[in-house]
């Protein structure tokens, strides 16, 4: 990796945005474009001929669009892509997380305002994500959805006194998270009777469509978090744009105050707000995602008896919050998203016995 | 980012919106063309995505106004899309609305652009805002509400808005048990496809074209140089035979016998020098001939292929069409139907960009006086809507044709051979003599229009020169046949790319000049006996014709050498210019050569009678004619015969401008006075009158709208003062109403221009025409 530049193909219609993306890249010496396609037909057929290192595809596009391109190079080619989307646009946002169950590893916001002094900002963010995607490992995607699930050992839950415990359940996740949140709560049975709490990092402008994209799929009803908004059970509460979400007696709590690990919401400010007022009484889920938010958080939330998950590095798109926390012996158990689903289904059944 | 990268976007930004923009405003008229029935899903779809688009580019620039506009755009059709609104002609008009707006701010930046058109986008935005949501309020209320709303029609149509065409429209339904939708729908999605294209800079382009040009220049010298050797070759020949020659006289010399050893040593060495020379000559003439060939091919193969780059397709061009023709003929009131064919013919880019305006021209002229009134039409047998075309193929000899065809009233040439006369190009007789076709040339002569007034849509007259000269200076041809009341049709046709030529060289006197081939009817050589002088102009008589002759020497001020020429025999090269014949005598016939013409470079960028030089194969520097601007010379020599030329360059005249604004008075004065006028200025008529009591004017150009004294009355007032009476008054303003042209007639202005689509060039034809 040290003298090889990272290969990355643009899917992109208008020149516009493939000079500002060339531009962001070339200027950083890590990067080599490979191609510059078009539409998402040119794409599938680029990425039979050569392999880029990683992908950048725009949405909507003429001929085919970036769903439909992500689905056919996930099925045919796996590459990493990072879907490039307008964050204000309600059907590109919809597309986008289609291209995200299709097996795009990440989104981010085409770029705006390049005149403005923040730019810069989002150039740094745009590089990090494209170096970061290019070393992800993906998978060919047939039919995900009917994989053999594992099972849990019925006896564990034996002990109802675990699961009447449990008052509250929450999962922070970043990169490759979107796609595994909804596949937990797709995989959830309808009278899931716990309230969940998520903090999915994802780019400024999609936690909405985040919400209702998870809303199609979810056996329990999905929504943006409140403030001072109590909990029920069988409900799922997502952080919104831009704000910490906390709990303390089961209500809700959004904070302006500064990010933690360069990020709002944090995951690591949910997880602390679980040790500090749940303690036991919390479960924590640490999904994939890049960086360590919530690892330590993590560990402090086990250290208080509560039962904490981290996803296994093998079904993580990226291993760093979860690797971290179990580098901090922070969780109780290393699960794949199958397993994570029977988990709860198991908390659920022994809860409603 | 850094500052020239922001700028690189800008620009960027600017080429990308212009495309969108294209394919909005087609995929609009495309659309308005489906007829109720056939699914538009795809188009309606495309128009969304073009906005979308447009939109993402805008944002990424901080284009907010565009932007914005985009937003509302896409709303609209995204309703639509949804089966929410239905496409009336509300909807079109509102799109359309929309559509302009992006083009007006395209070319500007966010800064620069004015209060007015920011107005005017908030209103479309509210439009389309109140549309899409009065038509939700309407779709939701159930339909029967209208109807018991006491049954009285007319008042019902009132209450409902114009545009509001409810979801379900029958229209609509039906569209579902068309058979043949799919086939419709893929064919009118196919129309406005994108194309897939690198983008090169022009700049890059032609410097690639260059100097892929330098390299025929060193493919001509090759030749030369081959040939050189060849000649050399055989001189060396010589040489050998008149050695053995003087060998074998040698030995047959008697008296020389005993000191022939010492000869026939001498001359043993001396063959063999030469016979050395001479095989390596051979060697090196051959790979030297081979070498030329191959490059040869290889050059061409390279010109070929760059010239294939530098090739553009007529749709590069031609998409901006029938959105003009669509805006000129609302404007006009007139109903037409558009199309093209033939646009994916590729031509030289620069061919291409100068017969930009010429075309349009001539679509001006079509839809403004071409077509009739749709009632008259319609008691001409004709259908209500009037039909245009634009037809482009591929013509012999790498040549393209363009023929516009419009099915309108045709030129009346009556007039035009009277509007002739009133100017003095021919005379009265002479126009009762010309037959319809001799007429036609007419139309190309500066000054000549069959409109009564020149409306910023201008007459025929000038416009048709301007047309004439750029297709002259790309080397083709125009042609228009015209019949009275079934049309009009104008062939154009141009080379396919401009830079090689044939042309023949001539010597005259002792330098060489070049004639482009194309202009060569034939070349001949005549006996001095048969040139005749008639009318004090040598003429020939070839193939029964007297055609007229003239010294090509004479012609260009070169002195003629008394030379050893043989003077039985004229030379003469005979050129068609325009259905004539000249001859042309000229000293000497030398080669036809393929040429490449080099402009002159900028101090030299207008020298009479010469468009270019060329270099010979041997290296010299040959002047080429231009043969346009000689013909024009020469009609200059005879007097009075119809002049072609433009006037220019006239003595400064004085013009006076009357304008309220400080903006539009400070514009047209700045344009005026770089056109070379003295220009004085007047807020409002008042205050004009004043001032043309004080001095003398040659033209008076005034707005309409004006305080204390409207430009009509301001005119009526000059035009009936008798020291005035004749000072030409053009009338510019915001004012498009045909009634408004009107009462600038009755008021007696000369010239009406509208602002809004104000071209600078249009306003100084029209000047400079009322000027002479």
């Amino acid at each position: 990796m040290i003298n090889k530049k990272i290969k990355v193909l643009i899917v992109e219609d208008s020149i516009l945005f493939v000079t500002i993306l060339k531009e962001i890249l070339v200027k950083n010496n890590h990067f080599e474009i490979c191609g510059i396609v078009k539409n998402g037909l040119a794409a599938t057929e680029f990425v039979s001929k050569m392999r880029p290192d990683v992908i950048t595809m725009d949405i909507n596009m003429p001929v085919m669009n970036g769903y439909d391109a992500t689905r056919e190079i996930m099925s045919t080619n796996p590459t990493p892509i990072i879907i490039l989307s307008a964050n204000i646009d309600e059907t590109d946002i919809n597309d986008t997380f289609k291209a995200l169950e299709a097996g795009a590893v990440a989104i981010i916001e085409k770029p705006s305002a390049c005149d403005s002094p923040d730019f810069h900002l989002y150039e740094k963010r745009l590089v990090q994500l494209v170096r970061l995607m290019s070393e992800v490992k993906v998978v060919r995607r047939i039919d995900y959805k009917n994989r053999r699930r594992e099972y849990i050992s019925r006896s564990f839950f034996s002990d109802t006194e675990i699961s009447n415990n449990i008052e509250v359940i929450g999962i922070g996740a970043s990169t490759g998270g979107p796609v595994v949140i909804e596949k937990i709560l797709a995989g959830l049975p309808k009278d899931f009777s716990f309230p969940i709490v998520i903090v999915q990092h994802i780019s400024k402008g999609f936690t909405k469509g985040l919400v209702e994209w998870l809303n199609h799929s979810s056996a329990i009803p999905v929504k943006l978090a409140e403030n001072n908004e109590t909990i029920t059970k069988g409900v799922c509460y997502v952080a919104p744009d831009d704000a910490h979400l906390g709990i303390i007696k089961n209500t809700l709590m959004l904070s302006d105050s500064k990010p933690l690990y360069n990020m709002r919401p944090s995951v690591g400010f949910l997880f602390a707000s679980l040790a500090n007022n749940y303690g036991n009484k919390a479960l924590g889920i640490l999904l994939t995602g890049m960086g360590r938010d919530g690892s330590e958080e993590l560990k402090a939330l086990r250290d208080t008896g509560a039962i904490t998950i981290a996803q296994d590095k093998e079904s993580s798109v990226i291993f760093g919050m979860p690797g971290e926390a179990i580098k901090l012996n922070g969780a109780s158990f290393i699960y794949t998203p199958d397993k994570i689903i029977n988990f709860l289904e198991g908390l659920n059944t022994t809860k409603n016995k | 980012m850094d500052e020239n990268f922001l700028k690189r976007l800008i620009e960027t930004f600017k080429i990308e919106a212009e495309e969108h923009y294209n394919n909005l405003a087609n995929g609009l008229i495309t659309l308005e063309k489906v007829k109720p029935g056939e699914s538009c899903f795809e188009l309606v779809e495309t128009l969304h995505r073009e906005a979308h688009s447009l939109k993402g580019a805008a944002r990424a620039v901080s284009f907010t106004d565009i932007e914005d506009v985009c937003k509302s755009l896409e709303s609209l059709f995204s309703a639509v899309k949804k089966d929410a609104l239905a496409l009336s002609k509300n909807v079109f008009a509102l799109a359309f609305m929309g559509v302009d707006l992006i083009k007006e701010m395209i070319y500007l930046n966010p800064v620069e652009i004015e209060d007015d058109t920011k107005l005017l986008s908030d209103t479309f935005s509210l439009k389309v805002w109140e549309l899409l949501n009065l038509s939700e309020n309407e779709t939701s209320a159930p339909p029967e509400k209208t109807f018991t709303t006491n049954g009285d029609a007319a008042v019902n149509e009132n209450n409902i808005p114009a545009y509001l065409e409810l979801n379900g429209n029958s229209d609509f339904t039906s569209a579902q048990s068309i058979p043949n939708k799919e086939q419709i729908t893929t064919h009118s999605s196919k129309d406005i496809q994108l194309q897939e294209n690198i983008r090169i800079s022009v700049q890059k382009l032609d410097s690639l074209y260059l100097q892929a040009e330098e390299l025929l220049s060193s493919k001509l010298a090759m030749e030369q140089f081959s040939k050189d050797l060849q000649e050399l070759s055989a001189s060396i020949n010589s040489i050998k035979l008149e050695l053995n020659k003087s060998q074998s006289a040698l030995r047959r010399n008697k008296y020389l016998v005993e000191r022939q050893n010492e000869f026939t040593d001498s001359f043993g060495r001396f063959s063999e020098v030469i016979i050395s020379i001479d095989n390596r000559l051979k060697v090196l003439t051959k790979s030297s001939v081979e070498n030329t060939r191959k490059t040869g091919i290889a050059v061409t193969e390279l010109m070929d292929s760059v010239k294939d780059i530098i090739m553009f397709k007529f749709s590069h061009l031609l998409d901006l069409f029938p959105k003009a023709v669509h805006d000129l003929s609302s404007e006009l009131g007139k109903d037409v139907d558009f199309v093209m064919s033939g646009t994916d013919i590729q031509i030289d880019r620069r061919i291409l960009e100068g017969m930009k305006d010429p075309l349009i021209h001539i679509i001006r002229n079509a839809i403004d006086h071409g077509f009739e009134p749709s009632e008259e039409r319609v008691s001409n047998g004709k259908s209500p809507k009037g039909n245009l075309s634009i037809c482009i193929k591929h013509a012999e000899n790498r040549k393209v044709e363009i023929k516009i065809s419009d099915d309108g009233k045709g030129i009346d040439i009556e007039k035009l051979k009277h509007s002739a006369v009133k100017k003095g190009l021919i005379s009265l007789e002479k126009s009762n003599e010309l037959s319809e076709d001799d007429a036609m040339p007419l139309l190309f002569v500066s000054g000549t229009t069959t409109k009564k007034i020149i409306t910023d849509i201008s007459g025929y007259g000038l416009g048709m020169a301007i047309v004439k000269e750029k297709v002259d200076k790309l080397s083709g041809t125009i042609n228009i046949k015209t019949k009275p009341l079934v049309g009009t049709e104008i062939t154009i046709t141009l080379p396919i790319t401009l830079t090689m030529l044939r042309g023949l060289v001539v010597q005259c006197s002792d330098r060489q000049f070049v004639i482009p081939s194309n202009y060569i009817n034939n070349v001949n050589r005549v006996s001095a006996s048969n040139v005749k002088r008639v009318e004090n102009k040598s003429t020939i008589i070839l193939n029964d014709v007297p055609v007229t002759l003239l010294y090509l020497c004479d012609i260009l001020g070169i002195k003629k050498h008394k030379t050893t020429e043989d003077s039985s025999f004229v030379k003469i090269v005979v050129i068609t210019f325009f259905d004539k014949l000249i001859a042309f005598a000229v000293s000497d016939i030398l080669e036809e050569i393929e040429l490449l013409i080099k402009p002159l470079n900028k101090q030299l960028a207008r020298i009479k009678n010469i468009s270019g030089a060329t270099i010979l194969g041997n290296g010299k520097i040959v002047p080429v004619l231009n043969i346009p601007d000689l013909i024009k010379t020469t009609e200059k020599s005879f007097g009075k015969t119809t002049d072609l030329t433009l006037q220019t360059n006239e003595s400064a005249r004085d013009i006076l401008v009357v304008d309220d604004s400080i903006t539009s008075r400070m514009l047209l004065q700045d344009i005026l006075e770089t056109a070379g006028y003295n220009v004085k200025s007047a807020s409002d008529g008042m205050n004009a009158l004043k001032i043309i009591k004080e001095s003398h004017f040659d033209l008076i150009v005034s707005d309409i709208e004006m305080p204390l004294m409207n430009g009509f009355q301001f005119t009526k007032l000059v035009k009936s003062m008798d020291n005035l009476k004749d000072v030409p008054v053009v009338l510019v303003t915001a004012l498009s109403r045909d009634e408004d042209k009107i009462k600038g007639m009755d008021a007696g202005a000369n010239a009406y221009i509208v602002k809004s689509d104000f071209e600078q060039s249009n306003l100084l034809e029209v000047i400079s025409r009322l000027l002479q």
